[in-house]
Formats: C-alpha cells, sequence, structure tokens
C-alpha cells in the first residue's frame, strides 16, 4: 500500500547530477535574448512621465515642448489617454489578473505615489524620448502624505493573509504566559527592500492584424507569461489566441517581474495609440516606485516556555504597510503557525496605507521578514535559558503544525540542523560573548532556521518523443536562471530512462501549453507534475503503437514502464521509443501533462533548513562582516546539483543583504527616496562574501509532491538575517532587531 | 540624454581653450561626468575629449611626488614608488570605486567628483529641499537620517553632500599642490584652498577657472608620507562611500607612547563638503608625546566643528574613533602591508 500522498517514482540519474545550465553560456556570452533586445522593425520608444511628489492630485500637465521637439511622435496623457476596461489587481483578483496595481498608467490625475506614471512620450529613439519627457512640466496640487511607516496609523486587518484570517488563535496565550518561567518579548522592524534584478524590467509592445482580427504581441520580462496573456485579453476584450507574450529569459527577477507593472501597459496603450510597436524600459532610478518592493515591517514576538526550554506560548504581532490605492498583505506571521509546538499561540496581523507604491512579493515574502523575529526571538530565549539553541530547537519539534493540525509532509528541521552543525564545527562556538577575538574583530557564531512553504500552480505540458530518439517538452514557464529547462529535461530523461542531451525544452512563449506563474518556488514541482503525468500518458500512447500480439500491447496499463529509453511490460521485456515510432512509420507522438494539488492534502506541506554563520564585528567601529557561512536544506529531491547549489547560494547571499545592508533611505519631508542607485542602495558586493558551505538532505517528500522535489528557490534567504543577528549577540551580547544592521546598532 | 556635440582637439591648450567647465566640459574617464549626465544634472553642450592629451607620468624628483592628471587610479595604485613613498595614497585608490572604475577614472577627474547629496543628485526633487537653508532644522529628530553622505563639517548649517572622493583627503593632508594649465598660464594651486564652499552654495566649487584644466597633482615626500595611513570605515566591503574615513601620517622621534610627535598629517573623508585638512588636529599633536590621550584630544579637536544632522552622531563618533585608531596603528605597527588592509576591509 502506498504511504504517501503522491505514488513515489524512481529517481534515478541523471536525476541529481550537476549538468550546466542551459542558457547559462548564452547569457555570459551576449547571446542570450532579452526582453528589451528584439529587434522589432519600426520601434519607437516611450519614456514615462512619472510624479515627483508622493499625494496630490496634477493640476496641468505642459507638453508643448516636447511635443516640438523633432522626432517626437506621441505625449500621453490623462486629456488624451484611450479608455481602457479597469481591471482588479492581481492581489485584489486572487490572482485572476497579473496587474500589480489597479491604477493605470497615464490614466488619472490623482497622485498616489512618487515614481507614478503620469504619461509618457513616444519618439522616434530612446534619446528623444528621455529628453522629451523632462521637456514635459507638471504642476501638482500637493496633498498631506505618509511615507514613513514610523508614523503611519497600523489600525487596519488585512482581509486575508494566503487564506487565513489575520489572527489566528489556539488555546489562551496570556493565561499560558502568565505561568512561563521563562519569558522573552521583542520588537523587530525590517526595512523595505528593492529587487535591483540587473535586467531592468522592460516591454516591448506591437499591435497587428491577424486574420482579420487585432493582434497584440508583446515581449516583457515576467515571471507570470500565462497569467499576463490572460489579462491583456480581458483588458482589450481579445481572445486569448490574439494576444501573444514571450519571454526566454530573465535576468534577476527575485519577484519583482511576478505581476504587470505599469511600464508593460504603458508600451501596450502607447503602441496602439500610435500604432507602431513601442518599446518601454524602466531605469534604475524608475524602478524605485515602478516595479513595487519589500514592506517595512515592526513585529513583536512573545515567547513563553518552561525552565527547561519547552516552549508553551508564541505571540507574533505585528504590521506591515500597503499602498493608498492598492492592497498586498504581507503574512510575516505566517511560518509562524508551524514552526514550533506550543500550547498556546496568537498571530494578529495588521496593516497601514502609505503614499508609496503598493510592496510585492520578494523572495520569501513571509518568511524573509518573519523567520527574522521568530528566529531572532528563540535565540534570545535559548541565551536567557543558557541552552545552545539547536537543542532548543530540538526540544520544540512539533508532531503536527499547531495552527492547522496536521502532520507534515516531511520536516528534517532537526537533521538539518545537526548535520550542518557538524560541517560549520557548531561545538566551537564561543561560549559567551566577547571571548573569541581576532585582533580588533569579536567573533561569534550564530544559528537559525530556515523555511518555505511548498506552492505550486496549475501547469500544463506536452511532451514530444521523435522517431530521432529525442524528446522534447512544451510549456509556456519560465527561464528565471533557475535552470527550468535543465532540471525538467534532466526529470523527463530520468523518466524515460535516456540520457539529458536527447531532451529539449522549449519555454517562455504563450504559445506553448499554459504554465503557472514562477514564483514562491513552485516552478520545478509544477512543471514537473505536468511532465511525470504527460509519461504517463505517454505510456498508454505508444502502447497503442506496439505491434499487435506482442506484449506490450497485451500489457496492462499499470505494468508498463520505460527502462533505457524503452516501453517495457514491468521492466522486462520493451521495445524502443524510436522503434514503436517506426513501427507505425510515425516521426514524433505528443502527449499532454496537467497537473493540479488537490486542496485536500492532509499534510502540512513545508521545506526546512538550518543556517550557520560566522561574523567579525569591530564594535568600536560598529562594522560587522560575515566570515563563514553555511546552508542545509531539506527540500525533498535535488533534480540538479548544480544549478540548485546555486539557488541556494544566490538566497543566501541575498540574505546578507537584506541582515546587512539592503534598505531605503527616505526623506520623507519630501516623500521621496535618496539613495535610488546602486552605489547608495546597497547589495553584497563579492568582497563581502565568504567561501559558502552548501549542503542538503536529499529526501523525496511524495506527501508534498509528486515528483518528491519541493521548491528550493527561496528558502535559503528566510534564516540568514536571524543567523547573522545571534551570531552578533554571540559576539557581542547585544540582541539587534532592526534590519539591516548598520553601525550605529553595533557600535558601543 | 540632452544632446551634446563631442569636440576632440590635437592638442591640450586647443581643449583649454575650449573648456569653461559649464556648457562646455572635459571629459576624461567620464565616470562621474556620464552618471551625471544621465541623472540630468550635468547638461554640457559640448564636451571635450581630454584623456589622450593629458600627462599619464608618475615621477619622483627632489622629494616631489608627480602625478600626470591623466594617470588612472590603477596606474597610480599599482606603481611602486607610489606603494613605497606614499602608502596612503596606494590605500585611498585601493578602498575606492571598483576596479572596473579604478581602470577607466583619471586622477585629475577623481579630484573632482562632485558632491553625493541626494538634492544634488536628484533634480527632480522640488527646488527648495535643495537650496533652502533651513531644511536641517526641519528634519524630525525620529525619521532616520535622510541620507548617509551629508556633510556635518564646513557645511554652516546647510544640507550639504559629502565630498565622496578618497585620494583627495590624501592630497590635501599631505600638503599636495594642483597644478593648472592653460588660460594665463600656469598656476598652482594648494590642494587645500583649490576646494571651497561659497556661502549661498550647496556644492562645493573650486579654483578652476574657465579655459584651464589639472595638469597633473604633486606631494612632497617626507617622513609622514612614509609613515602614512588610509583608514576608510564604510558598510560593505567594497565598493561603498566612506561614512568617513582619515589620512593620517606621522613622523616620530622614538617608541610608542614616549615618543615624541615631530610631524603629523590629518585629513578627514565622508564628513565636510569638500576633501578635509584638519589643521587643528595637525596643531594638536605636533610637538606632543604620541600617547592614547594625545591622539584622543586630537581627535576631539579636529572633529570640535562638527554639526551633524539628527540621526547621524555616529559618524561624529565614528570619526574620531578612526582617527584615533589610525594614529595608534601607525604609532605601534606601521602602515598596512596589503594583506592586513585587505583583512581591515572584509573582516576576516
Amino acid at each position: 500500500m502506498q504511504e504517501t500522498y503522491f505514488q513515489p517514482i524512481k529517481l534515478d540519474k541523471p536525476v541529481g547530477e550537476g549538468l550546466v545550465r542551459r542558457t547559462g553560456r548564452e547569457k555570459v556570452t551576449g547571446g542570450a535574448r532579452y526582453s528589451a533586445e528584439w529587434p522589432v522593425e519600426g520601434l519607437l520608444y516611450a519614456v514615462p512621465i512619472v510624479s515627483t511628489i508622493p499625494r496630490g492630485s496634477v493640476t496641468s500637465i505642459d507638453t508643448r515642448a516636447a511635443e516640438a521637439m523633432p522626432g517626437v511622435r506621441w505625449v500621453m496623457t490623462p486629456d488624451n489617454a484611450p479608455k481602457v476596461k479597469q481591471l482588479k489587481s492581481m492581489n485584489e483578483s486572487n490572482f485572476q489578473t497579473s496587474l500589480a496595481s489597479s491604477i493605470y498608467p497615464g490614466m488619472t490625475k490623482e497622485v498616489y505615489f512618487a515614481g507614478q506614471y503620469l504619461g509618457a512620450v513616444v519618439a522616434d529613439t530612446f534619446e528623444t524620448a528621455r529628453d522629451a519627457a523632462l521637456a514635459v512640466e507638471v504642476s501638482y496640487q500637493p496633498k498631506a502624505w505618509q511615507t514613513d511607516i514610523g508614523q503611519a496609523n497600523p489600525e487596519e486587518r488585512p482581509k486575508s493573509l494566503f487564506g487565513a484570517p489575520p489572527v489566528i488563535t489556539v488555546g489562551n496565550v496570556d493565561e499560558v504566559l502568565e505561568e512561563c518561567e521563562a519569558k522573552v518579548v521583542l520588537d523587530f522592524s525590517t526595512a523595505d527592500n528593492y529587487h535591483n534584478p540587473i535586467e531592468p524590467h522592460a516591454a516591448i509592445a506591437e499591435w497587428t492584424e491577424k486574420d482579420g482580427q487585432p493582434f497584440l504581441k508583446v515581449y516583457e520580462s515576467t515571471q507570470s507569461l500565462a497569467l499576463s496573456r490572460a489579462t491583456y485579453a480581458q483588458m482589450f476584450q481579445l481572445k486569448p489566441s490574439q494576444v501573444h507574450v514571450v519571454c526566454k529569459v530573465i535576468g534577476g527577477a527575485f519577484g519583482s517581474k511576478g505581476s504587470t507593472w505599469p511600464h508593460s501597459l504603458l508600451a501596450i496603450f502607447c503602441a496602439k495609440a500610435v500604432q507602431a510597436p513601442v518599446k518601454v524600459v524602466v531605469s534604475r532610478q524608475q524602478l524605485y516606485g515602478g516595479t513595487g518592493h519589500r514592506t517595512p515591517t515592526r513585529q513583536q514576538v512573545t515567547l513563553g516556555a518552561r525552565a527547561s526550554g519547552k516552549i508553551r506560548s508564541i505571540i507574533h504581532s505585528g504590521y506591515a504597510t500597503t499602498a493608498r490605492q492598492d492592497t498586498y498583505s504581507e503574512a510575516f506571521t505566517m511560518a509562524t503557525r508551524m514552526m514550533y509546538g506550543t500550547e498556546a499561540l496568537r498571530l494578529d496581523q495588521r496593516q497601514c496605507r502609505l503614499d508609496t507604491q503598493c510592496p510585492t512579493f520578494m523572495r520569501a515574502p513571509a518568511e524573509t521578514p518573519g523567520m527574522f523575529a521568530l528566529e531572532s526571538a528563540m535565540d534570545e530565549l535559548a541565551c536567557q535559558l543558557d541552552i545552545d539553541p539547536i537543542e532548543l530547537r530540538v526540544l520544540n519539534e512539533p508532531e503536527k503544525t499547531p495552527y492547522e493540525d496536521k502532520p507534515f509532509s516531511s520536516r528534517l528541521l532537526i537533521d538539518c540542523l545537526k548535520k550542518g552543525a557538524e560541517a560549520f564545527q557548531w561545538a566551537r562556538r564561543p561560549v559567551k560573548p566577547g571571548i573569541s577575538r581576532d585582533g580588533d574583530w569579536v567573533l561569534g557564531y550564530g544559528v537559525a532556521a530556515a523555511t518555505y512553504p511548498c506552492f505550486s500552480f496549475p501547469t500544463q505540458v506536452e511532451v514530444e518523443v521523435r522517431a530521432n530518439g529525442t524528446a522534447r517538452i512544451l510549456c509556456c514557464s519560465h527561464e528565471m536562471g533557475t535552470g527550468t529547462a535543465t532540471v525538467q529535461s534532466q526529470l523527463l530523461a530520468n523518466l524515460l530512462g535516456i540520457t539529458a542531451n536527447r531532451i529539449s525544452m522549449e519555454l517562455g512563449d504563450t504559445d506553448l501549453p499554459p504554465g503557472g506563474l514562477s514564483g514562491g518556488s513552485a516552478t520545478t514541482m509544477s512543471v514537473g507534475g505536468a511532465v511525470q503525468k504527460a509519461v504517463e500518458n505517454l505510456k498508454r500512447e505508444l502502447q497503442k503503437l506496439a505491434p499487435k500480439d506482442s506484449p506490450l500491447s497485451k500489457a496492462k496499463l499499470e505494468e508498463l514502464q520505460f527502462a533505457q529509453g524503452k516501453l517495457t511490460v514491468s521492466g522486462g521485456d520493451g521495445l524502443l521509443i524510436e522503434a514503436l515510432l517506426e513501427n507505425k512509420n510515425r516521426e514524433s507522438l505528443r502527449v499532454e501533462g496537467a497537473f493540479q494539488m488537490g486542496q485536500d492534502s492532509p499534510t502540512a506541506n513545508h521545506s526546512y533548513g538550518a543556517t550557520f554563520v560566522e561574523v567579525g564585528v569591530d564594535e568600536e567601529l560598529g562594522i560587522v562582516r560575515v566570515r563563514r557561512l553555511l546552508g542545509c536544506y531539506a527540500c525533498g529531491t535535488i533534480l540538479n546539483s548544480k544549478t540548485a547549489r546555486s539557488q541556494f547560494l544566490g538566497g543566501m547571499i541575498m540574505g546578507i543583504g537584506h541582515a546587512l545592508q539592503e534598505a531605503t533611505v527616505w526623506d520623507h519631508r519630501l516623500g521621496r527616496i535618496t539613495n535610488d542607485d546602486l552605489a547608495e542602495y546597497h547589495v553584497p558586493v563579492n568582497a563581502d562574501i565568504p567561501d559558502i558551505d552548501i549542503h542538503w538532505l536529499d529526501d523525496p517528500d511524495f506527501n508534498a509532491s509528486p515528483i518528491g522535489a519541493k521548491g528550493i528557490g527561496e528558502i535559503s534567504i528566510t534564516g540568514v538575517a536571524a543567523a547573522v543577528a545571534n551570531a552578533i549577540r554571540n559576539a557581542t551580547g547585544k540582541r539587534l532587531t532592526e534590519l539591516p544592521i548598520r553601525p550605529h546598532h553595533v557600535m558601543s | 540624454m540632452i544632446p551634446f556635440e563631442f569636440l576632440s582637439p590635437e592638442k591640450l591648450s586647443d581643449a583649454c581653450e575650449l573648456v569653461n567647465h559649464r556648457e562646455c566640459m572635459a571629459l576624461a574617464g567620464g565616470t562621474t561626468m556620464l552618471d551625471l549626465m544621465k541623472l540630468n544634472v550635468l547638461k554640457p553642450q559640448r564636451i571635450v575629449s581630454v584623456s589622450p592629451l593629458l600627462n599619464r607620468e608618475i615621477t619622483l624628483e627632489t622629494d616631489q611626488l608627480w602625478l600626470g592628471a591623466g594617470c588612472t587610479m590603477s596606474q597610480v595604485a599599482d606603481d611602486m614608488t607610489v606603494k613605497r613613498y606614499i602608502p596612503a595614497l596606494r590605500q585611498s585608490l585601493l578602498t575606492a570605486a571598483s576596479p572596473q572604475i579604478r581602470n577607466m577614472a583619471t586622477m585629475g577627474g577623481n579630484l573632482l567628483q562632485r558632491t553625493r547629496s541626494p538634492y544634488f543628485r536628484h533634480p527632480d526633487f522640488p527646488a527648495d529641499a535643495r537650496v533652502e537653508d533651513s531644511m536641517a532644522q526641519s528634519l524630525a529628530e525620529d525619521a532616520g537620517p535622510v541620507s548617509n553622505h551629508l556633510a556635518m563639517l564646513g557645511a554652516d548649517d546647510r544640507m550639504v553632500g559629502t565630498y565622496p572622493g578618497d585620494f583627495g583627503n590624501v592630497l590635501v593632508a599631505f600638503g599636495g599642490t594642483v597644478h593648472l594649465t592653460g588660460g594665463a598660464g600656469a598656476r598652482q594651486v594648494p590642494a587645500d584652498a583649490f576646494f571651497k564652499l561659497e556661502p549661498d552654495q550647496h556644492v562645493y566649487s573650486t579654483d578652476l577657472r574657465p579655459g584651464e584644466l589639472i595638469e597633473g597633482l604633486s606631494i612632497p615626500i617626507d617622513a609622514c608620507t612614509k609613515s602614512s595611513l588610509y583608514y576608510k570605515l564604510r558598510e560593505r566591503s567594497s565598493y561603498a562611500f566612506a561614512l568617513c574615513s582619515a589620512a593620517v601620517g606621522l613622523e616620530l622621534d622614538g617608541m610608542g607612547e614616549t615618543a615624541d610627535i615631530v610631524q603629523a598629517r590629518v585629513g578627514l573623508g565622508g564628513l565636510a563638503p569638500y576633501p578635509w585638512h584638519s589643521r587643528e588636529a595637525v596643531e594638536a599633536l605636533v610637538g606632543k608625546k604620541a600617547t592614547d590621550a594625545n591622539f584622543q584630544q586630537a581627535a576631539e579637536v579636529a572633529l570640535q566643528s562638527a554639526k551633524p544632522l539628527p540621526d547621524s552622531e555616529y559618524r561624529l563618533t565614528l570619526a574620531k574613533r578612526i582617527l584615533v585608531r589610525s594614529l595608534r596603528l601607525l604609532r605601534d605597527q606601521g602602515t598596512w602591508a596589503d594583506s592586513e588592509l585587505w583583512a581591515m576591509q572584509h573582516g576576516r
């Protein structure tokens, strides 16, 4: 009898091998074609006119100087903007549209944030369009604004946090807390972060006719092609077949390309108006207020425990921000629903509205700020009780989730902590602050748990096998640098018993079967689940090609297996796929596969991991440098050891930025960001990053995933900030609760 | 980008005749200028390419180190004479920018880096944010710093951005000279007289006149340059502007805290609108014993006139601390070997 939710599949080579990522060479040699780079005949360029105040209304827009410039084709303003059907945003329509905001570019004179697109200039060249956009004079009637989370009113309750209510109560936290021998109460604040992908957000839109009907083609950098197409079709009342969206490669997204930001709409609106293809590329400055950000948060975590360290009461509360007009609710307490066993639990979230652009997903949106708070509090409890922080987590390992009362699909947190501890030589951790020194540096070790939920999106694929012995996967998924084509080829190679170099994958085009949004670390499992379904269908279709009276044609479907490129009866006699195709004189055979996770999963499906950090702290100067970094993760099957390692590395490096560097600096008097460039908005540089040691437990999780593999793109950022703060605590005795941790926090 | 005309004269004297540093500007490495043109801060109508015309020599004659204005930062940083005779100069260059920028940027251009003030760099900010003198008072006490790069020294209560360069701080501290060419003929200006902040201005100006270009820079080599150090404090290990920095040199007679300070040099970066030469600190040090207490006293004197904006007081504290630490380092172990410089930046 099957003990797991999904029927386990045999996972064998090339699954797990470190094959080099396809498109890797093209990307590093300049051959990859990014969305802004498609050659389109007759292309015009649009540059947005952006608001320079955070709140108010436009009293006049003087476009005369711009319009007089040679090469300017059109200046779009709310006075002459086309009428377009108003749709709800992605967050407000529950993923029925891809729109980041319901404020369309150039359609309204009401200003809701600095950087809002009030219009655009379309011209023959980018330079002319930019020049002319600068020459447009906008006058405003400002209104009072608030851009500072510290000054805003955080009394609003979010409607929903990933389907859960904003307040969750199990037992009576206050009563239980009263009885606790040990208590930790900490307040945390985290900064707003901007994704800053190196590939700028870009869109090229072109309206033509096809079969006598309007036809819209869009090249855009997006993590959600299929939903973009559906959205544009709804917006212009077109059939999906009248819209074609393409994105072959993405140069960094981190969530900022998960929804449609106004530049794409601007390209489409302008292209329609001037009846020519139009390109919009978002500049580095326009990204701040143009393509979303991670909300700042204010959080409080209270832990109550027995003297032994056994936790009895957990309270995690606080607030995030959203925009005046648009709503995005950051579920920063989500991980606390299931991390540790407790008698009583209270999660309590509120939000405030700021006059900023709407926040959005940014790499592990809920867990990155939330786990910083929870895992810092856990460490403080360990310090208070003088228990090793790993032991504290062992003590509080739950059997079921406190909130949903479900067993875990797989957990392995303790295994990750122990394996990581051994590799990190955790036993050498300084037993108290200030005793381990290297010149001006005082050293400390820190550990924190990491976690990320197992998400998936409905996905369809086609798998084609060909008489020449090759196969291909077709799916409108995305190549974000994660290696989708590479790892799915490895999976299919394993399922068919052939080598991966005989398999190709086509993606990044809405002419292909619709894939889901590439976010939430969901792509590998979603596409893989569909590929696996397609392989099941392939057995049936190939059987029909087998010679009559052969053992293959007589076999029952459940007896059919692929082995070494053959369709076999229970792994025994069989025929090569090519032979089966030749038998019926077929060049190729194409089958479909579809995956959608049921709503009825009996288990709580998450991944877990452990992050270890050694820091050097110069207390006199307030400087923190990371000396060593180690992560150990349990995310089910690892399909490709090289691309997986890269994903884990990338997340951990971004975690260093989150912990120590990334923050916008605001002049709230102006409601403007003052460090909107890569020189002053710091992300880690190579010199900040020491050797990073990555480990994982390759243990397929067939409760959570049909292919045993869970997502790996986000989990590794989630424990880093807490591990860094905990290491600083170990080095200096200081508990730092504000991110990023900057010199004035650390200085003695 | 606003359209401009690009000129490539064949002789430096022709280039000088063209440039006025306003609508007609000189372009060397371009690492600051193109950035500011893209931001719409600088809008020259004509650009004169001077890179091929500039002096690129590094020489040491009669105790004068000469750096041609066209030398790249990398070239100077890697020069053995510079490394041997004025390590602080090498250190200031190696801890600045990134290798790519150092390979392009010239020494003349490096000296003329514009302020990091967000108000200077954002022409689309409301005009009164840049020019209103009372802005500093309107900052809320608890709103957090509006920028990490606003000046606390020499700003006269104005919200002025800091000078972002590193090399310039060494040049003023060690008595360097700016050699100008063109115009009415060659001129020499002491580096610390080259920069000034006019009463009604929010960006430093220089003594560079229309028709003049920087030909080169010179620094007198002495015992202090040989025992010199540049300490740069920044939030990440590389490619970041200084929160504050110290350029120091010490000539000591004796060992340890009993030594007499014969000569001293002190420059500060990241705190003032232009490279900051602290004569007060030098005066406080010379003739005294090289004790920690005297170093601390010199640091207090150096920062006495500092007026940090709200939430920037920590940078004042940091400035004193790195000044004291730099002087102690020079006294106790001498300047950094490259490996020590690396370790200081990376913390490992």
